[in-house]
C-alpha cells in the first residue's frame, strides 16, 4: 500500500540517537500491507487496563435480558450504545471472595484473592498483586513507563486500609498510588516534553542537575546495599521494591523520553486541571491523557480508579442535593432510588467516554481499542445489598484479535477470576491461573475468545 | 479483658453479621504482630480465626522489629528540624492513605514505598535542599562554614554532623566518603555549595532517612532475642514523645549508652517531657486516636445546621488538643479524667454551640462546663458528637460504636451482605417516632440485632445532642429517652455513662493499649499481654497520669526489646 516502509528501530535511531525506549505511535509506513502488524512481522502492542466504578448497578435496569450479539439495550447501559459492537457485557459471574462488605468485592474483583485484615475490623489490604500488576510484570518492560495508575475520586478512608484507597496493589500494604490530576499525569507521561531550552545556560544547568541526581541516586543505592543484609525477609522485599523505584528514576535520567519532540500526536497539549470535584470533567480529562499515553506507546498497562465505594461528595452528587457521599445514598435512598440510578448512568457515561476515546485513535487498519483488553467492573452487585454474586463486568476491545466483542455473555455463577485470566492471556501475559483461595481460576471464558 | 472481648463476640455469632470477624480485631482490638504474620480473610477459614492466632508466638513473645516507613508527619517534622525550615517543606503525600486502628505509624511499619513514592521523595529532597542552599544565609547557618573547595575539611565535618542528625546515628567512614564524593564530583562542574546540596538531598532520600531502621541487635543478656540499640532507642523515644527526630543531646545520650538502661531512659523521658516539643507527641496521639483530623472534611446539612462552619470544626479540633494538653501537662491529671473532665477550652463559636455565656473572640479560652449540665468529658465534646453522626441526624450506632471500640477495645462487626438498611433514611422517617424508636424496631431483625445490641444502647445516651453536638430538649417536639445499658448496668444520659466507664477497668486497659500501639508502632501481640499488664500496674502505682503511661511504656520490655526480625 505504501511506497516504502521504515522499520520502527530505524525511526528510533534517526531521532533519538539510539534511545531504545523512545515512545512513538506506530506510523502507517512502518506497518505491513494489512495494517495489522509491523512490517517486520512483530505484532502491534496489546494493552491491558482495569477500571473500577463504585457501588454496583441495579441488575433489573443494567443486565440485558437476552444474550448473544443482538442483546437488548437496557436503560443503565444506554450510554454504551455507540460502542456496543466493541464490548462484551458480562453478567452472572460470581466473585468467590466474600466477607467484609465492599472489601471482599473490591479485592476479589481486582486480585481474585482474599483480603487481609491488618488488625482492625474494617482495615484491610490485598493479599496478592492486582490484575494490572500481573499484566505490568509481563508487559511493562517494553515501554518507558511500565504502567500508569490514574484516578478520579481521591477519597482516602484510612480506617478502610489500602483496600479503601488504592486500586493497584503489588501485594499486602503495598500500593501503586493513582495520579488524580490530568496535568500531573501529562507531566509524568511526557516528562520534559516542550520544557527543554536550547540556551547554553539552561543546558549547563540541566547537565549539572543530571550529574547531581545521578551521583545522589548512586549514593542512595550504595546505602541500600549496606542496609539490606541487616533486614529480615519481609523488609528485604520492601527495600528491593524501593531499589527498583530508584533504578527507574536513574533510567529516566538517561532516557529523555520526549514523545512531543518525536511528533506523537497531540502530546504538546498539556491540559489544565478541571474542577477536581467534578467526576465528569476530571474523568474525561484523565481519559484524554491516558488515551494519548496509550496511543504513543508510553505504557501498555493501566489501572483506573474512577472511584471506590466511599466517594467524596463530588460536584454532580452535590448538584442533586446530596449531603453525603454516593455510597451513603445507595443505602439510605428509599424506594426506586432515582438518585442512585442517575449516578449509575453517570458512571456508565465515563466508561463509554474512555472506550470511545480509544476507538477514535486509528492504528493501522483498526483502532487503538482493537488492541485493548479493558475490564470495567465494580465492588458489589448492587450498592443496596452488598452481594458479590452476579457481578457486572464490561470487557472493551479485541486484544489484537484475540477477543470477541459485541455481545452479552451470561454465566451461571462462574468465577469472576475466569474473566481476568482470559484477558491476561489475550494480551499475551503467560499466566495459567489467576487469583488465590476461593477466587483461584485456571479456566478461561470461551465465549470471550475470538 | 480478652475474656470480655470473647463474650461479646459470642453474642455476635448468633447473627450472621458478626461471624466474619471473630477474633479479627475491631478498631480497638488487635492481635497481630504485623503483616508478615497477618492472616488471609475471606470465606474459607474466615478473616478472624487466623488473625486471632497471628503474632502470638506464646506468652511473653515480643513483636518483631524492622524497618518502618516514616509517616508524612514524621517526614515533615524531621526535615523541618534538620534544615531549620518551617511550613514550606513539601510533604510527599501520595501514599498517606492508611492507618491501622487509627494510627498512621502502625500502618507505616509495614507499608511499602511505590515507584511513584520514590520519585516523590527524590523531588522533595531536591526541593527542600534547594530551599536552604539557594539562600546564602540559610546555607551558612546550616553548614556552619564556607568551604572554598570540596577538599575543605569543613565539608566532611558538616556531613558527619548533619548525617548523624538525619540518620539518627553516626555515619561510618565509608558513608562520609560516599557523600563527600558527591561534593567532589559536582564542585568542578558547578561549585561546592551545589555539591553540598546534592549530598544533603541524597542523605534525605537514603533508606536510612526515609525509614526508621529499628532492627535491633542481639540482647547481651540473651533474655530476649533482640534489644533495640542505643541509637534506635533514642529514635523511638523521640518520635513517641516529640513526633520528630532526636536532638543532639538525645543522640549524645545514645552515644554513651544512656538510652539502653531504665535509669538513663528515665532521665531522658523527663527531659523530653519538659520540652515544648512534647506537646506535639501528645497531640499526635489524640488526633489519631480520636480521628479529629476528620473534622476538617466533615459535612453537615447546611439547612439544618447553618452554624456548621469550617471555623467551628476547627474549634472542635482545637478543643480536643487544648483539653488533652491541659490534662496531660498542666494538671497531670488521672487518665480517666478524660471521661468526666469539665475544664475545657472554647471560643465564641463553640461556646454558643455549648450554651456557655460570656465567651467572645475566635481564640480558645479556658471555660468550665457547669456541673449541673449534661455535658462533660470527651463524650460531651462536639468533636465526638459531630464526628459520630450523620450529616442531617444523629447516629446512636456510630456513637455507641465509638465507645465500644475506642474506649472498651471491643470489636463490632460491619454489617453483613444482603441487608438493605434503609430504615433511617430521611424520607423513611415516620411522623411521630424518634430515631431511637425506629432503631429499636429495626433491631427486631436478628441479623442486625446481634451487633447493634453492642452499640445502640450505648449510643442512645447521647440523643439529647444533635448531629452537630448542640443540646436539644426534644427531638422535633418528641420526648427523648436517653436511658441505656452498658454491660448490664443501666444509666441515664452521657454523664452517667461516663461515670460507669470511668469505673470500668477495661477502659483504662484499652487506653493503655492505644498509647502502646502509638508508642511502639505495632498492634500488641498476644505474647505482649504480660508487658501491657505490667505497664498498667506501674502507671497506676505512679499516679495514673498520661505521662505515667508514657514512662512505663518507654521502660517496658515491649519498647526496648523485640522478638526477631520482620
Amino acid at each position: 500500500m505504501r511506497p516504502f516502509r521504515l522499520s520502527r528501530r530505524a525511526v528510533l535511531r534517526g531521532i533519538g540517537g539510539g534511545v531504545a525506549s523512545l515512545a512513538l505511535p506506530p506510523l502507517d509506513a512502518m506497518l505491513d500491507n494489512h495494517g495489522t502488524a509491523y512490517a517486520d512481522g512483530a505484532p502491534l502492542p496489546k494493552i491491558f487496563g482495569v477500571f473500577m466504578w463504585p457501588d454496583g448497578r441495579k441488575p433489573a435496569l443494567w443486565d440485558p435480558p437476552d444474550t448473544g450479539t443482538s442483546w437488548t439495550m437496557t436503560p443503565e447501559l444506554m450510554p454504551l450504545a455507540a460502542v456496543r459492537g466493541d464490548i462484551t457485557v458480562l453478567t452472572g459471574f460470581n466473585c468467590k471472595i466474600t466477607g467484609f462488605v465492599h472489601h471482599a468485592g473490591t479485592v476479589g474483583m481486582l486480585s481474585g484473592a482474599p483480603y487481609v485484615v491488618v488488625g482492625s475490623g474494617t482495615t484491610t489490604t490485598h493479599s496478592q498483586a492486582t490484575v494490572d500488576v500481573i499484566a505490568r510484570n509481563a508487559l511493562g518492560a517494553k515501554t518507558p513507563l511500565p504502567s500508569l495508575e490514574v484516578g478520579v475520586d481521591d477519597k482516602s478512608y484510612p480506617d478502610e486500609g489500602t483496600t479503601g484507597y488504592a486500586l493497584s496493589h503489588n501485594g499486602p500494604m503495598n500500593i501503586n498510588p493513582a495520579i488524580f490530576s490530568p496535568s500531573a499525569l501529562f507531566d509524568k507521561v511526557f516528562s520534559g516534553a516542550g520544557a527543554a531550552s536550547a540556551s547554553p545556560v539552561a543546558a549547563r544547568a540541566a547537565a549539572i542537575a543530571a550529574a547531581g541526581r545521578k551521583s545522589m541516586l548512586d549514593a542512595v543505592l550504595a546505602d541500600a546495599a549496606d542496609l539490606r543484609p541487616r533486614l529480615g525477609a519481609a523488609d528485604k522485599a520492601r527495600l528491593d521494591q524501593h531499589l527498583d523505584g530508584i533504578r527507574q528514576l536513574e533510567t529516566r535520567l538517561t532516557t529523555p523520553a520526549t514523545p512531543a519532540a518525536a511528533g506523537c500526536p497531540g502530546s504538546n497539549a498539556r491540559p489544565t486541571d478541571p474542577d477536581p470535584t467534578s467526576h465528569t470533567l476530571t474523568s474525561q480529562a484523565i481519559s484524554d491523557v491516558l488515551a494519548l499515553a496509550l496511543a504513543c506507546d508510553v505504557t501498555r498497562v493501566f489501572s483506573y480508579k474512577y472511584a471506590l465505594w466511599h466517594t467524596t461528595t463530588f460536584t454532580e452528587l452535590a448538584a442533586d442535593g446530596a449531603k453525603e457521599d454516593y455510597h451513603t445514598y445507595t443505602h439510605i435512598e428509599p424506594g426506586a432510588q432515582p438518585l442512585v440510578q442517575k449516578h449509575i448512568l453517570l458512571h456508565m457515561q465515563q466508561v463509554a467516554y474512555l472506550i470511545a476515546k480509544l476507538k477514535a485513535v486509528t492504528v493501522g487498519a483498526g483502532t487503538l481499542l482493537d488492541q485493548c483488553a479493558i475490564l470495567f467492573t465494580t465492588d458489589v452487585q448492587e450498592g443496596l445489598n452488598h452481594l458479590t454474586d452476579n457481578m457486572p463486568m464490561i470487557v472493551a476491545g479485541r486484544a489484537g484479535g484475540a477477543l470477541r466483542a459485541g455481545q452479552h455473555v451470561h454465566a451461571m455463577g462462574d468465577n469472576t477470576s475466569n474473566v481476568h485470566l482470559t484477558l491476561l492471556q489475550a494480551v499475551g501475559v503467560p499466566a495459567t491461573s489467576f487469583g488465590a483461595g476461593p477466587g483461584l481460576s485456571t479456566t478461561t471464558v470461551p465465549a470471550l475468545l475470538a | 479483658m480478652r475474656t470480655t472481648v470473647h463474650t461479646f463476640l459470642a453474642v455476635c455469632v448468633l447473627g450472621a453479621a458478626c461471624s466474619g470477624r471473630i477474633g479479627g480485631g475491631g478498631r480497638g482490638q488487635g492481635a497481630t504482630g504485623g503483616l508478615a504474620t497477618g492472616a488471609v480473610g475471606g470465606p474459607s477459614g474466615g478473616a478472624g480465626a487466623a488473625m486471632g492466632a497471628a503474632g502470638s508466638g506464646g506468652a511473653g513473645a515480643l513483636a518483631p522489629a524492622g524497618m518502618r516507613r516514616r509517616t508524612p508527619t514524621e517526614y515533615w517534622s524531621s526535615v523541618s528540624d534538620l534544615l531549620g525550615l518551617d511550613a514550606s517543606v513539601p510533604v510527599p503525600v501520595t501514599e498517606d492513605v492508611a492507618a491501622i486502628s487509627g494510627f498512621k505509624n502502625v500502618a507505616a511499619s509495614t507499608l511499602t514505598i511505590s515507584a511513584e513514592g520514590v520519585s516523590e521523595y527524590a523531588d522533595a529532597a531536591l526541593s527542600v535542599s534547594a530551599l536552604v542552599f539557594d539562600d546564602a544565609t540559610k546555607r551558612a547557618a546550616l553548614v556552619g562554614c564556607s568551604p572554598a573547595a570540596a577538599s575543605d575539611p569543613c565539608v566532611r565535618t558538616f556531613l558527619q554532623a548533619f548525617g548523624r542528625r538525619a540518620w539518627r546515628r553516626p555515619l561510618t567512614g565509608a558513608e562520609v566518603d560516599r557523600y563527600a564524593g558527591i561534593v567532589a564530583s559536582l564542585a568542578p562542574m558547578a561549585d561546592v555549595w551545589t555539591g553540598l546540596q546534592y549530598a544533603v538531598a541524597g542523605l534525605l532520600q537514603s533508606p536510612w532517612f526515609l525509614y526508621r531502621v529499628e532492627v535491633g541487635e542481639p540482647d547481651p543478656t540473651r533474655a530476649r532475642p533482640l534489644r533495640f540499640s542505643a541509637y534506635e532507642m533514642a529514635e523511638r523515644l523521640s518520635y513517641f514523645l516529640w513526633d520528630t527526630t532526636p536532638d543532639d543531646a538525645l543522640l549524645d545520650a545514645a552515644a554513651s549508652g544512656d538510652t539502653l538502661a531504665p535509669a538513663g531512659l528515665d532521665g531522658q523521658v523527663s527531659r523530653l517531657l519538659a520540652s515544648p516539643r512534647a506537646h506535639a507527641g501528645v497531640a499526635r496521639f489524640f488526633r489519631e486516636y480520636l480521628s479529629t483530623d476528620d473534622l476538617a472534611t466533615m459535612t453537615k446539612d447546611a439547612t439544618l445546621f447553618p452554624g456548621a462552619t469550617p471555623t467551628l470544626a476547627a474549634a472542635m479540633q482545637g478543643e480536643i488538643a487544648a483539653t488533652t494538653a491541659d490534662l496531660v501537662f498542666t494538671r497531670r491529671a488521672d487518665l480517666r479524667d478524660l471521661l468526666d473532665n469539665r475544664q475545657t477550652f472554647v471560643n465564641a463559636e463553640l461556646a454558643a454551640l455549648y450554651g456557655l455565656p460570656g465567651v467572645t473572640g475566635t481564640a480558645l479560652a479556658p471555660a468550665t462546663l457547669p456541673d449541673s449540665g449534661p455535658r462533660a468529658g470527651l463524650l460531651g465534646t462536639a468533636a465526638f458528637l459531630a464526628l459520630n453522626a450523620r450529616a442531617d441526624r444523629t447516629s446512636p450506632t456510630l456513637r455507641g460504636r465509638f465507645v465500644r471500640e475506642q474506649l472498651l477495645c471491643e470489636p463490632v462487626a460491619p454489617p453483613p451482605a444482603n441487608v438493605a438498611a434503609t430504615f433511617d433514611a430521611p424520607g423513611a422517617a415516620t411522623a411521630g417516632t424518634t430515631l431511637r424508636q425506629r432503631l429499636v424496631q429495626h433491631m427486631s431483625d436478628a441479623a442486625c440485632s446481634s451487633c447493634h445490641a453492642l452499640m445502640d444502647p450505648l449510643g442512645f445516651a447521647f440523643e439529647h445532642f444533635d448531629a452537630l453536638g448542640a443540646y436539644r430538649a426534644t427531638e422535633g417536639g418528641l420526648a427523648i429517652d436517653d436511658t441505656g445499658t452498658v454491660d448490664g448496668q443501666a444509666f441515664t444520659g452521657p454523664r452517667a455513662l461516663a461515670a460507669a466507664l470511668r469505673a470500668n477497668p477495661a477502659v483504662t486497659g484499652c487506653l493503655t493499649r492505644q498509647i502502646y500501639r502509638y508508642g511502639t508502632g505495632h498492634l500488641e501481640t498476644d505474647g505482649e499481654a504480660p508487658v501491657l499488664a505490667d505497664i498498667g500496674a506501674r502507671a497506676q502505682a505512679a499516679g495514673n497520669a498520661y505521662v505515667d503511661y508514657l514512662r512505663a511504656i518507654v521502660e517496658s520490655d515491649g519498647f526496648r526489646f523485640a522478638g526477631g526480625l520482620r
